[in-house]
């Protein structure tokens, strides 16, 4: 289970998230939305301490964490693994080297059995066929199945993703959602979804979260959200461009 | 607060604020830049082996800059040798130590130095470059969600090849330069190759020092190049602003520690 | 990839091994002569000037060693009783061992005008024995010490120009005194001529009464010990003129010999030509003054053995007055030798 309390963060003088609380129930698909900007990322970066909060507290399993240093962050980061938006690949290794990178380095495996076990795991998102091939060569929504199975390498417990729909053509996109729902109702995995993908958030979200303005505007199931009075909320979810988000 | 003494505070905020402001940025810097160089070092000691990323890191720093170095050292050996021979010319036309001087002062300072600026030009530029597009791409953040230290993985590779490689070629940059030179003053002076090559002047003091910049300058410049790439942020601009700031910090570090080593060597190597 | 990394491999390690070659070519030719055989030999300076270790040791112009180690011992005595300042170590090569004498010099010298400085070894005698240098330490000379010459020089010349220059008047007076004294001598003489010649005959009529005349003369006037106290005043003042002079004059030839020996270093013709002049006329100076010396020691022998009576009975107060004034202004300003008119 995952706490967030009163979070506070601030770029410079810019405040990003002012008081921001929620909790993420285990096993649960769970959606966090909002305008570009609103701080989404940022939040979910302070998961895996890439960021620490100014103020607030967070809870991973009954752990306080926002202020470990990087060497006690390492359990946090084998249980709780991060898709980024780009894919984020390494373009100085081939696919299998991606994936068998937190082994050798969380597990401290040898390089020839992680690279074994690499291309077990590439196998599971299908894309055993281009282990030795260089990122650069793929296209996105390769890419972004690599990154999963890089994620999904140590079976981690809680497994967070930037915008994953964002860059990917419809079908791509919704491979990509059914995958999320299969961790989730298959391995017992808690997803963190960041996304503004309406399709995405309303076909596989259990909870969502939306935030506006550094704060929490609303929290609830998709039916909440589809069936609230708030113009703000209204706009987002239906997508319109007039209206009282600037 | 009224509106005057509002205004006088962001009046009064102005020099003396950023003065202050500049200071602490200047010392942050500084810490963080002694930081990264302590860090790697342990890492250097006590981190994890990547096998054949410290024999490709020195292929990309040694062999790649090797031509790019044997021009400038030769042109730079040639101009070296003709100014000052016109300058001894005016004085005193005796050319019999030409030849010993010129040696002095490239093994107890300039090939490294020189040598050193040209380095950080190259090897600099695409540390920081390199580093700095793993930053904004948030590769580096990957790197730390995999558990791989981005100084561990990215810079100690990167010191160590340059403290090797850098030696290296300030050796043989040193030896292109000597050639150059004497060419030279074989043909705009008549001097002999006898005559020029005197190692007479140059004693073990010089050859100590001469090694300790190159090793010194060879860890100098991945380390800073390697902080300003760390450091990026803004996209591909704040890469090519880390990119500048590398070049300019690590020529600054060259020129710096030039000044103590030397300092230094006239102590305890006294002429 | 295997051969990509493999070349790779090879292109870095050629890389380096080129680079190491380089760097121990230039360590090994800096050592220079260190596969010959050599033998230490151990000098002392007083002052070896700007010597230093590791410069290069010479026989006649060829490099044949260096300089290992210089210990400043500051004037101690060691076993064999040898007081030292310096002691060099120098290490030469054996196979010129033979050609280095007992009597041979070992002096610091410059390469060129400004070069650095280097020690040179002048063979000696070949009839002489071979150094042992674990019997004798020779004793080196330093390098001409062109600075404490020139302060020496100097001073002399400052403290001769200003003599001159505060004592124009006297010395003025000197030479009136003098020429007066000279004048006076021979008016005296002139005038006194038949007088003299007159005397001379009746001595020579009366050669007894003469002599007991001129034996109770000499009692009155050359056993007077008036005279005697001014002949022994003069003897005292010429004595003490000798001893100050002397020192003088031997600063002065110790000074030329530093002087020829960095004459006969010093190349350039002209100025070797101009120093060669100024030590012939110091020299000549010298000379002088101890001719004067000489004379005026010369002439008070001869007054104190009773010649030139006329000189016993000439003599009066005035003229011992002069003679005394110019012996105490010489005494207390002796460089009014050195004044040439």
């Amino acid at each position: 289970m995952i706490s967030f309390k009163h979070i506070k963060k601030a770029f410079g003088p810019k405040p990003v998230l002012d008081d921001v609380s929620f909790d993420v129930k285990r096993g649960e698909v769970f959606f966090i939305i909002g305008a570009s900007g609103v701080g989404k990322s940022v939040l979910i970066k302070h998961l895996i301490g890439l960021l620490r909060p100014d103020g607030g507290e967070i809870w991973l399993d009954g752990e306080e964490i926002s202020r470990k240093d990087e060497l006690g962050m390492m359990p946090v980061r084998k249980k709780c693994a991060m898709v980024f938006q780009h894919s984020t690949l390494f373009d100085s290794m081939t696919c299998a080297e991606n994936v068998a990178l937190p082994l050798r380095k969380h597990r401290g495996m040898k390089t020839r059995d992680a690279l074994i076990e690499a291309k077990n795991r590439l196998e599971v998102v299908h894309m055993q066929d281009f282990a030795d091939r260089f990122p650069s060569e793929l296209g996105d929504g390769m890419r972004k199945r690599v990154a999963i199975a890089r994620a999904l390498t140590l079976d981690p417990t809680y497994v967070l993703f930037d915008e994953p729909t964002t860059s990917l053509d419809p079908v791509s996109a919704r491979r990509v959602d059914k995958l999320i729902r299969e961790l989730s109702d298959k391995l017992g995995v808690t997803s963190i979804v960041v996304s503004h993908d309406l399709a995405s958030i309303f076909s596989i979200a259990d909870r969502i979260v939306m935030l506006y303005r550094g704060k929490v505007k609303l929290m609830g199931t998709p039916e909440e959200f589809k069936a609230v009075d708030d113009p703000i909320v209204q706009q987002f979810i239906h997508g319109r461009a007039q209206g009282p988000i600037e | 607060m009224s509106v005057q003494s509002r205004q006088a505070t962001v009046a009064h905020r102005g020099f003396v604020f950023d003065l202050g402001s500049a200071a602490i940025d200047l010392a942050r810097s500084g810490w963080e830049l002694y930081s990264v160089f302590a860090r790697t070092l342990y890492f250097v000691a006590r981190g994890k082996r990547e096998k054949g990323a410290v024999l490709r890191q020195m292929y990309e720093i040694g062999n790649k800059s090797a031509f790019f170095l044997t021009i400038t050292m030769g042109f730079i050996g040639m101009i070296l040798v003709y100014q000052s021979g016109l300058q001894t010319k005016r004085i005193l036309p005796d050319f019999t130590l030409l030849g010993a001087t010129y040696l002095e002062l490239l093994v107890r300072d300039l090939a490294a130095s020189i040598g050193a600026l040209m380095l950080a030009t190259r090897v600099g530029a695409g540390i920081a470059a390199e580093i700095g597009s793993m930053v904004v791409t948030e590769q580096v953040d990957a790197l730390r969600m995999c558990a791989a230290d981005p100084i561990d993985f990215l810079i100690k590779p990167r010191f160590i090849a340059s403290v090797i490689m850098t030696t290296v070629l300030i050796i043989w940059a040193a030896a292109v330069a000597y050639v150059a030179g004497g060419a030279t003053a074989y043909f705009a002076f008549d001097v002999p190759w006898r005559t020029f090559l005197n190692i007479q002047l140059v004693d073990h003091g010089d050859l100590i020092t001469g090694l300790t910049k190159c090793v010194a300058y060879g860890a100098a410049i991945p380390i800073v190049s390697g902080y300003c790439g760390l450091s990026t942020f803004g996209g591909s601009e704040g890469v090519g602003w880390a990119t500048t700031r590398a070049v300019v910090n690590s020529s600054l570090a060259i020129i710096v520690l030039n000044f103590f080593i030397s300092a230094a060597a006239f102590v305890v190597f006294p002429k | 990839m295997a051969s990509a990394e493999r070349s790779i491999e090879v292109k870095v390690g050629m890389l380096i091994l080129v680079s190491l070659a380089i760097l121990a070519g230039f360590i090994l030719v800096m050592g220079g002569i260190n596969f010959e055989k050599k033998f230490t030999v151990y000098v002392d300076f007083d002052n070896p000037g700007g010597l230093q270790t590791g410069a290069p040791v010479r026989i006649a112009g060829v490099k044949v060693g260096s300089v290992d180690e210089m210990q400043f011992r500051g004037g101690e005595i060691d076993a064999q009783g040898r007081r030292s300042m310096v002691r060099c170590k120098l290490s030469v090569q054996e196979k010129v061992h033979s050609s280095i004498r007992e009597d041979a010099d070992f002096y610091v010298t410059t390469q060129g005008v400004l070069g650095e400085q280097f020690l040179a070894i002048d063979p000696g005698t070949p009839t002489k024995p071979i150094l042992d240098p674990e019997k004798t330490i020779p004793h080196g000379i330093g390098p001409p010490r062109i600075d404490l010459f020139l302060a020496k020089a100097y001073e002399l010349l400052d403290m001769t120009v200003t003599g001159l220059r505060n004592n124009q008047d006297l010395v003025k007076e000197i030479i009136v005194n003098t020429a007066g004294l000279l004048t006076g001598l021979n008016g005296s003489v002139q005038d006194n001529r038949d007088r003299i010649n007159r005397i001379m005959q009746n001595l020579e009529a009366l050669t007894v009464e003469a002599n007991t005349l001129t034996r109770d003369a000499r009692g009155k006037y050359v056993d007077n010990p008036q005279i005697d106290r001014t002949l022994a005043n003069l003897d005292k003042i010429t004595g003490d003129l000798q001893k100050d002079t002397g020192p003088l004059l031997k600063d002065a030839k110790e000074a030329m010999a530093n002087l020829n020996r960095a004459s006969a270093t010093v190349g350039d013709p002209e100025g070797q030509a101009k120093l060669k002049k100024t030590i012939d006329d110091v020299s000549d100076l010298a000379h002088r003054a101890d001719l004067i010396a000489a004379d005026t020691q010369e002439i008070v022998g001869h007054i104190k053995k009773g010649d030139g009576t006329v000189g016993a009975l000439v003599m009066d107060e005035e003229l011992y007055d002069d003679l005394q004034e110019m012996a105490r202004d010489l005494k207390h300003n002796p460089w009014k030798f050195f004044w040439k008119n």
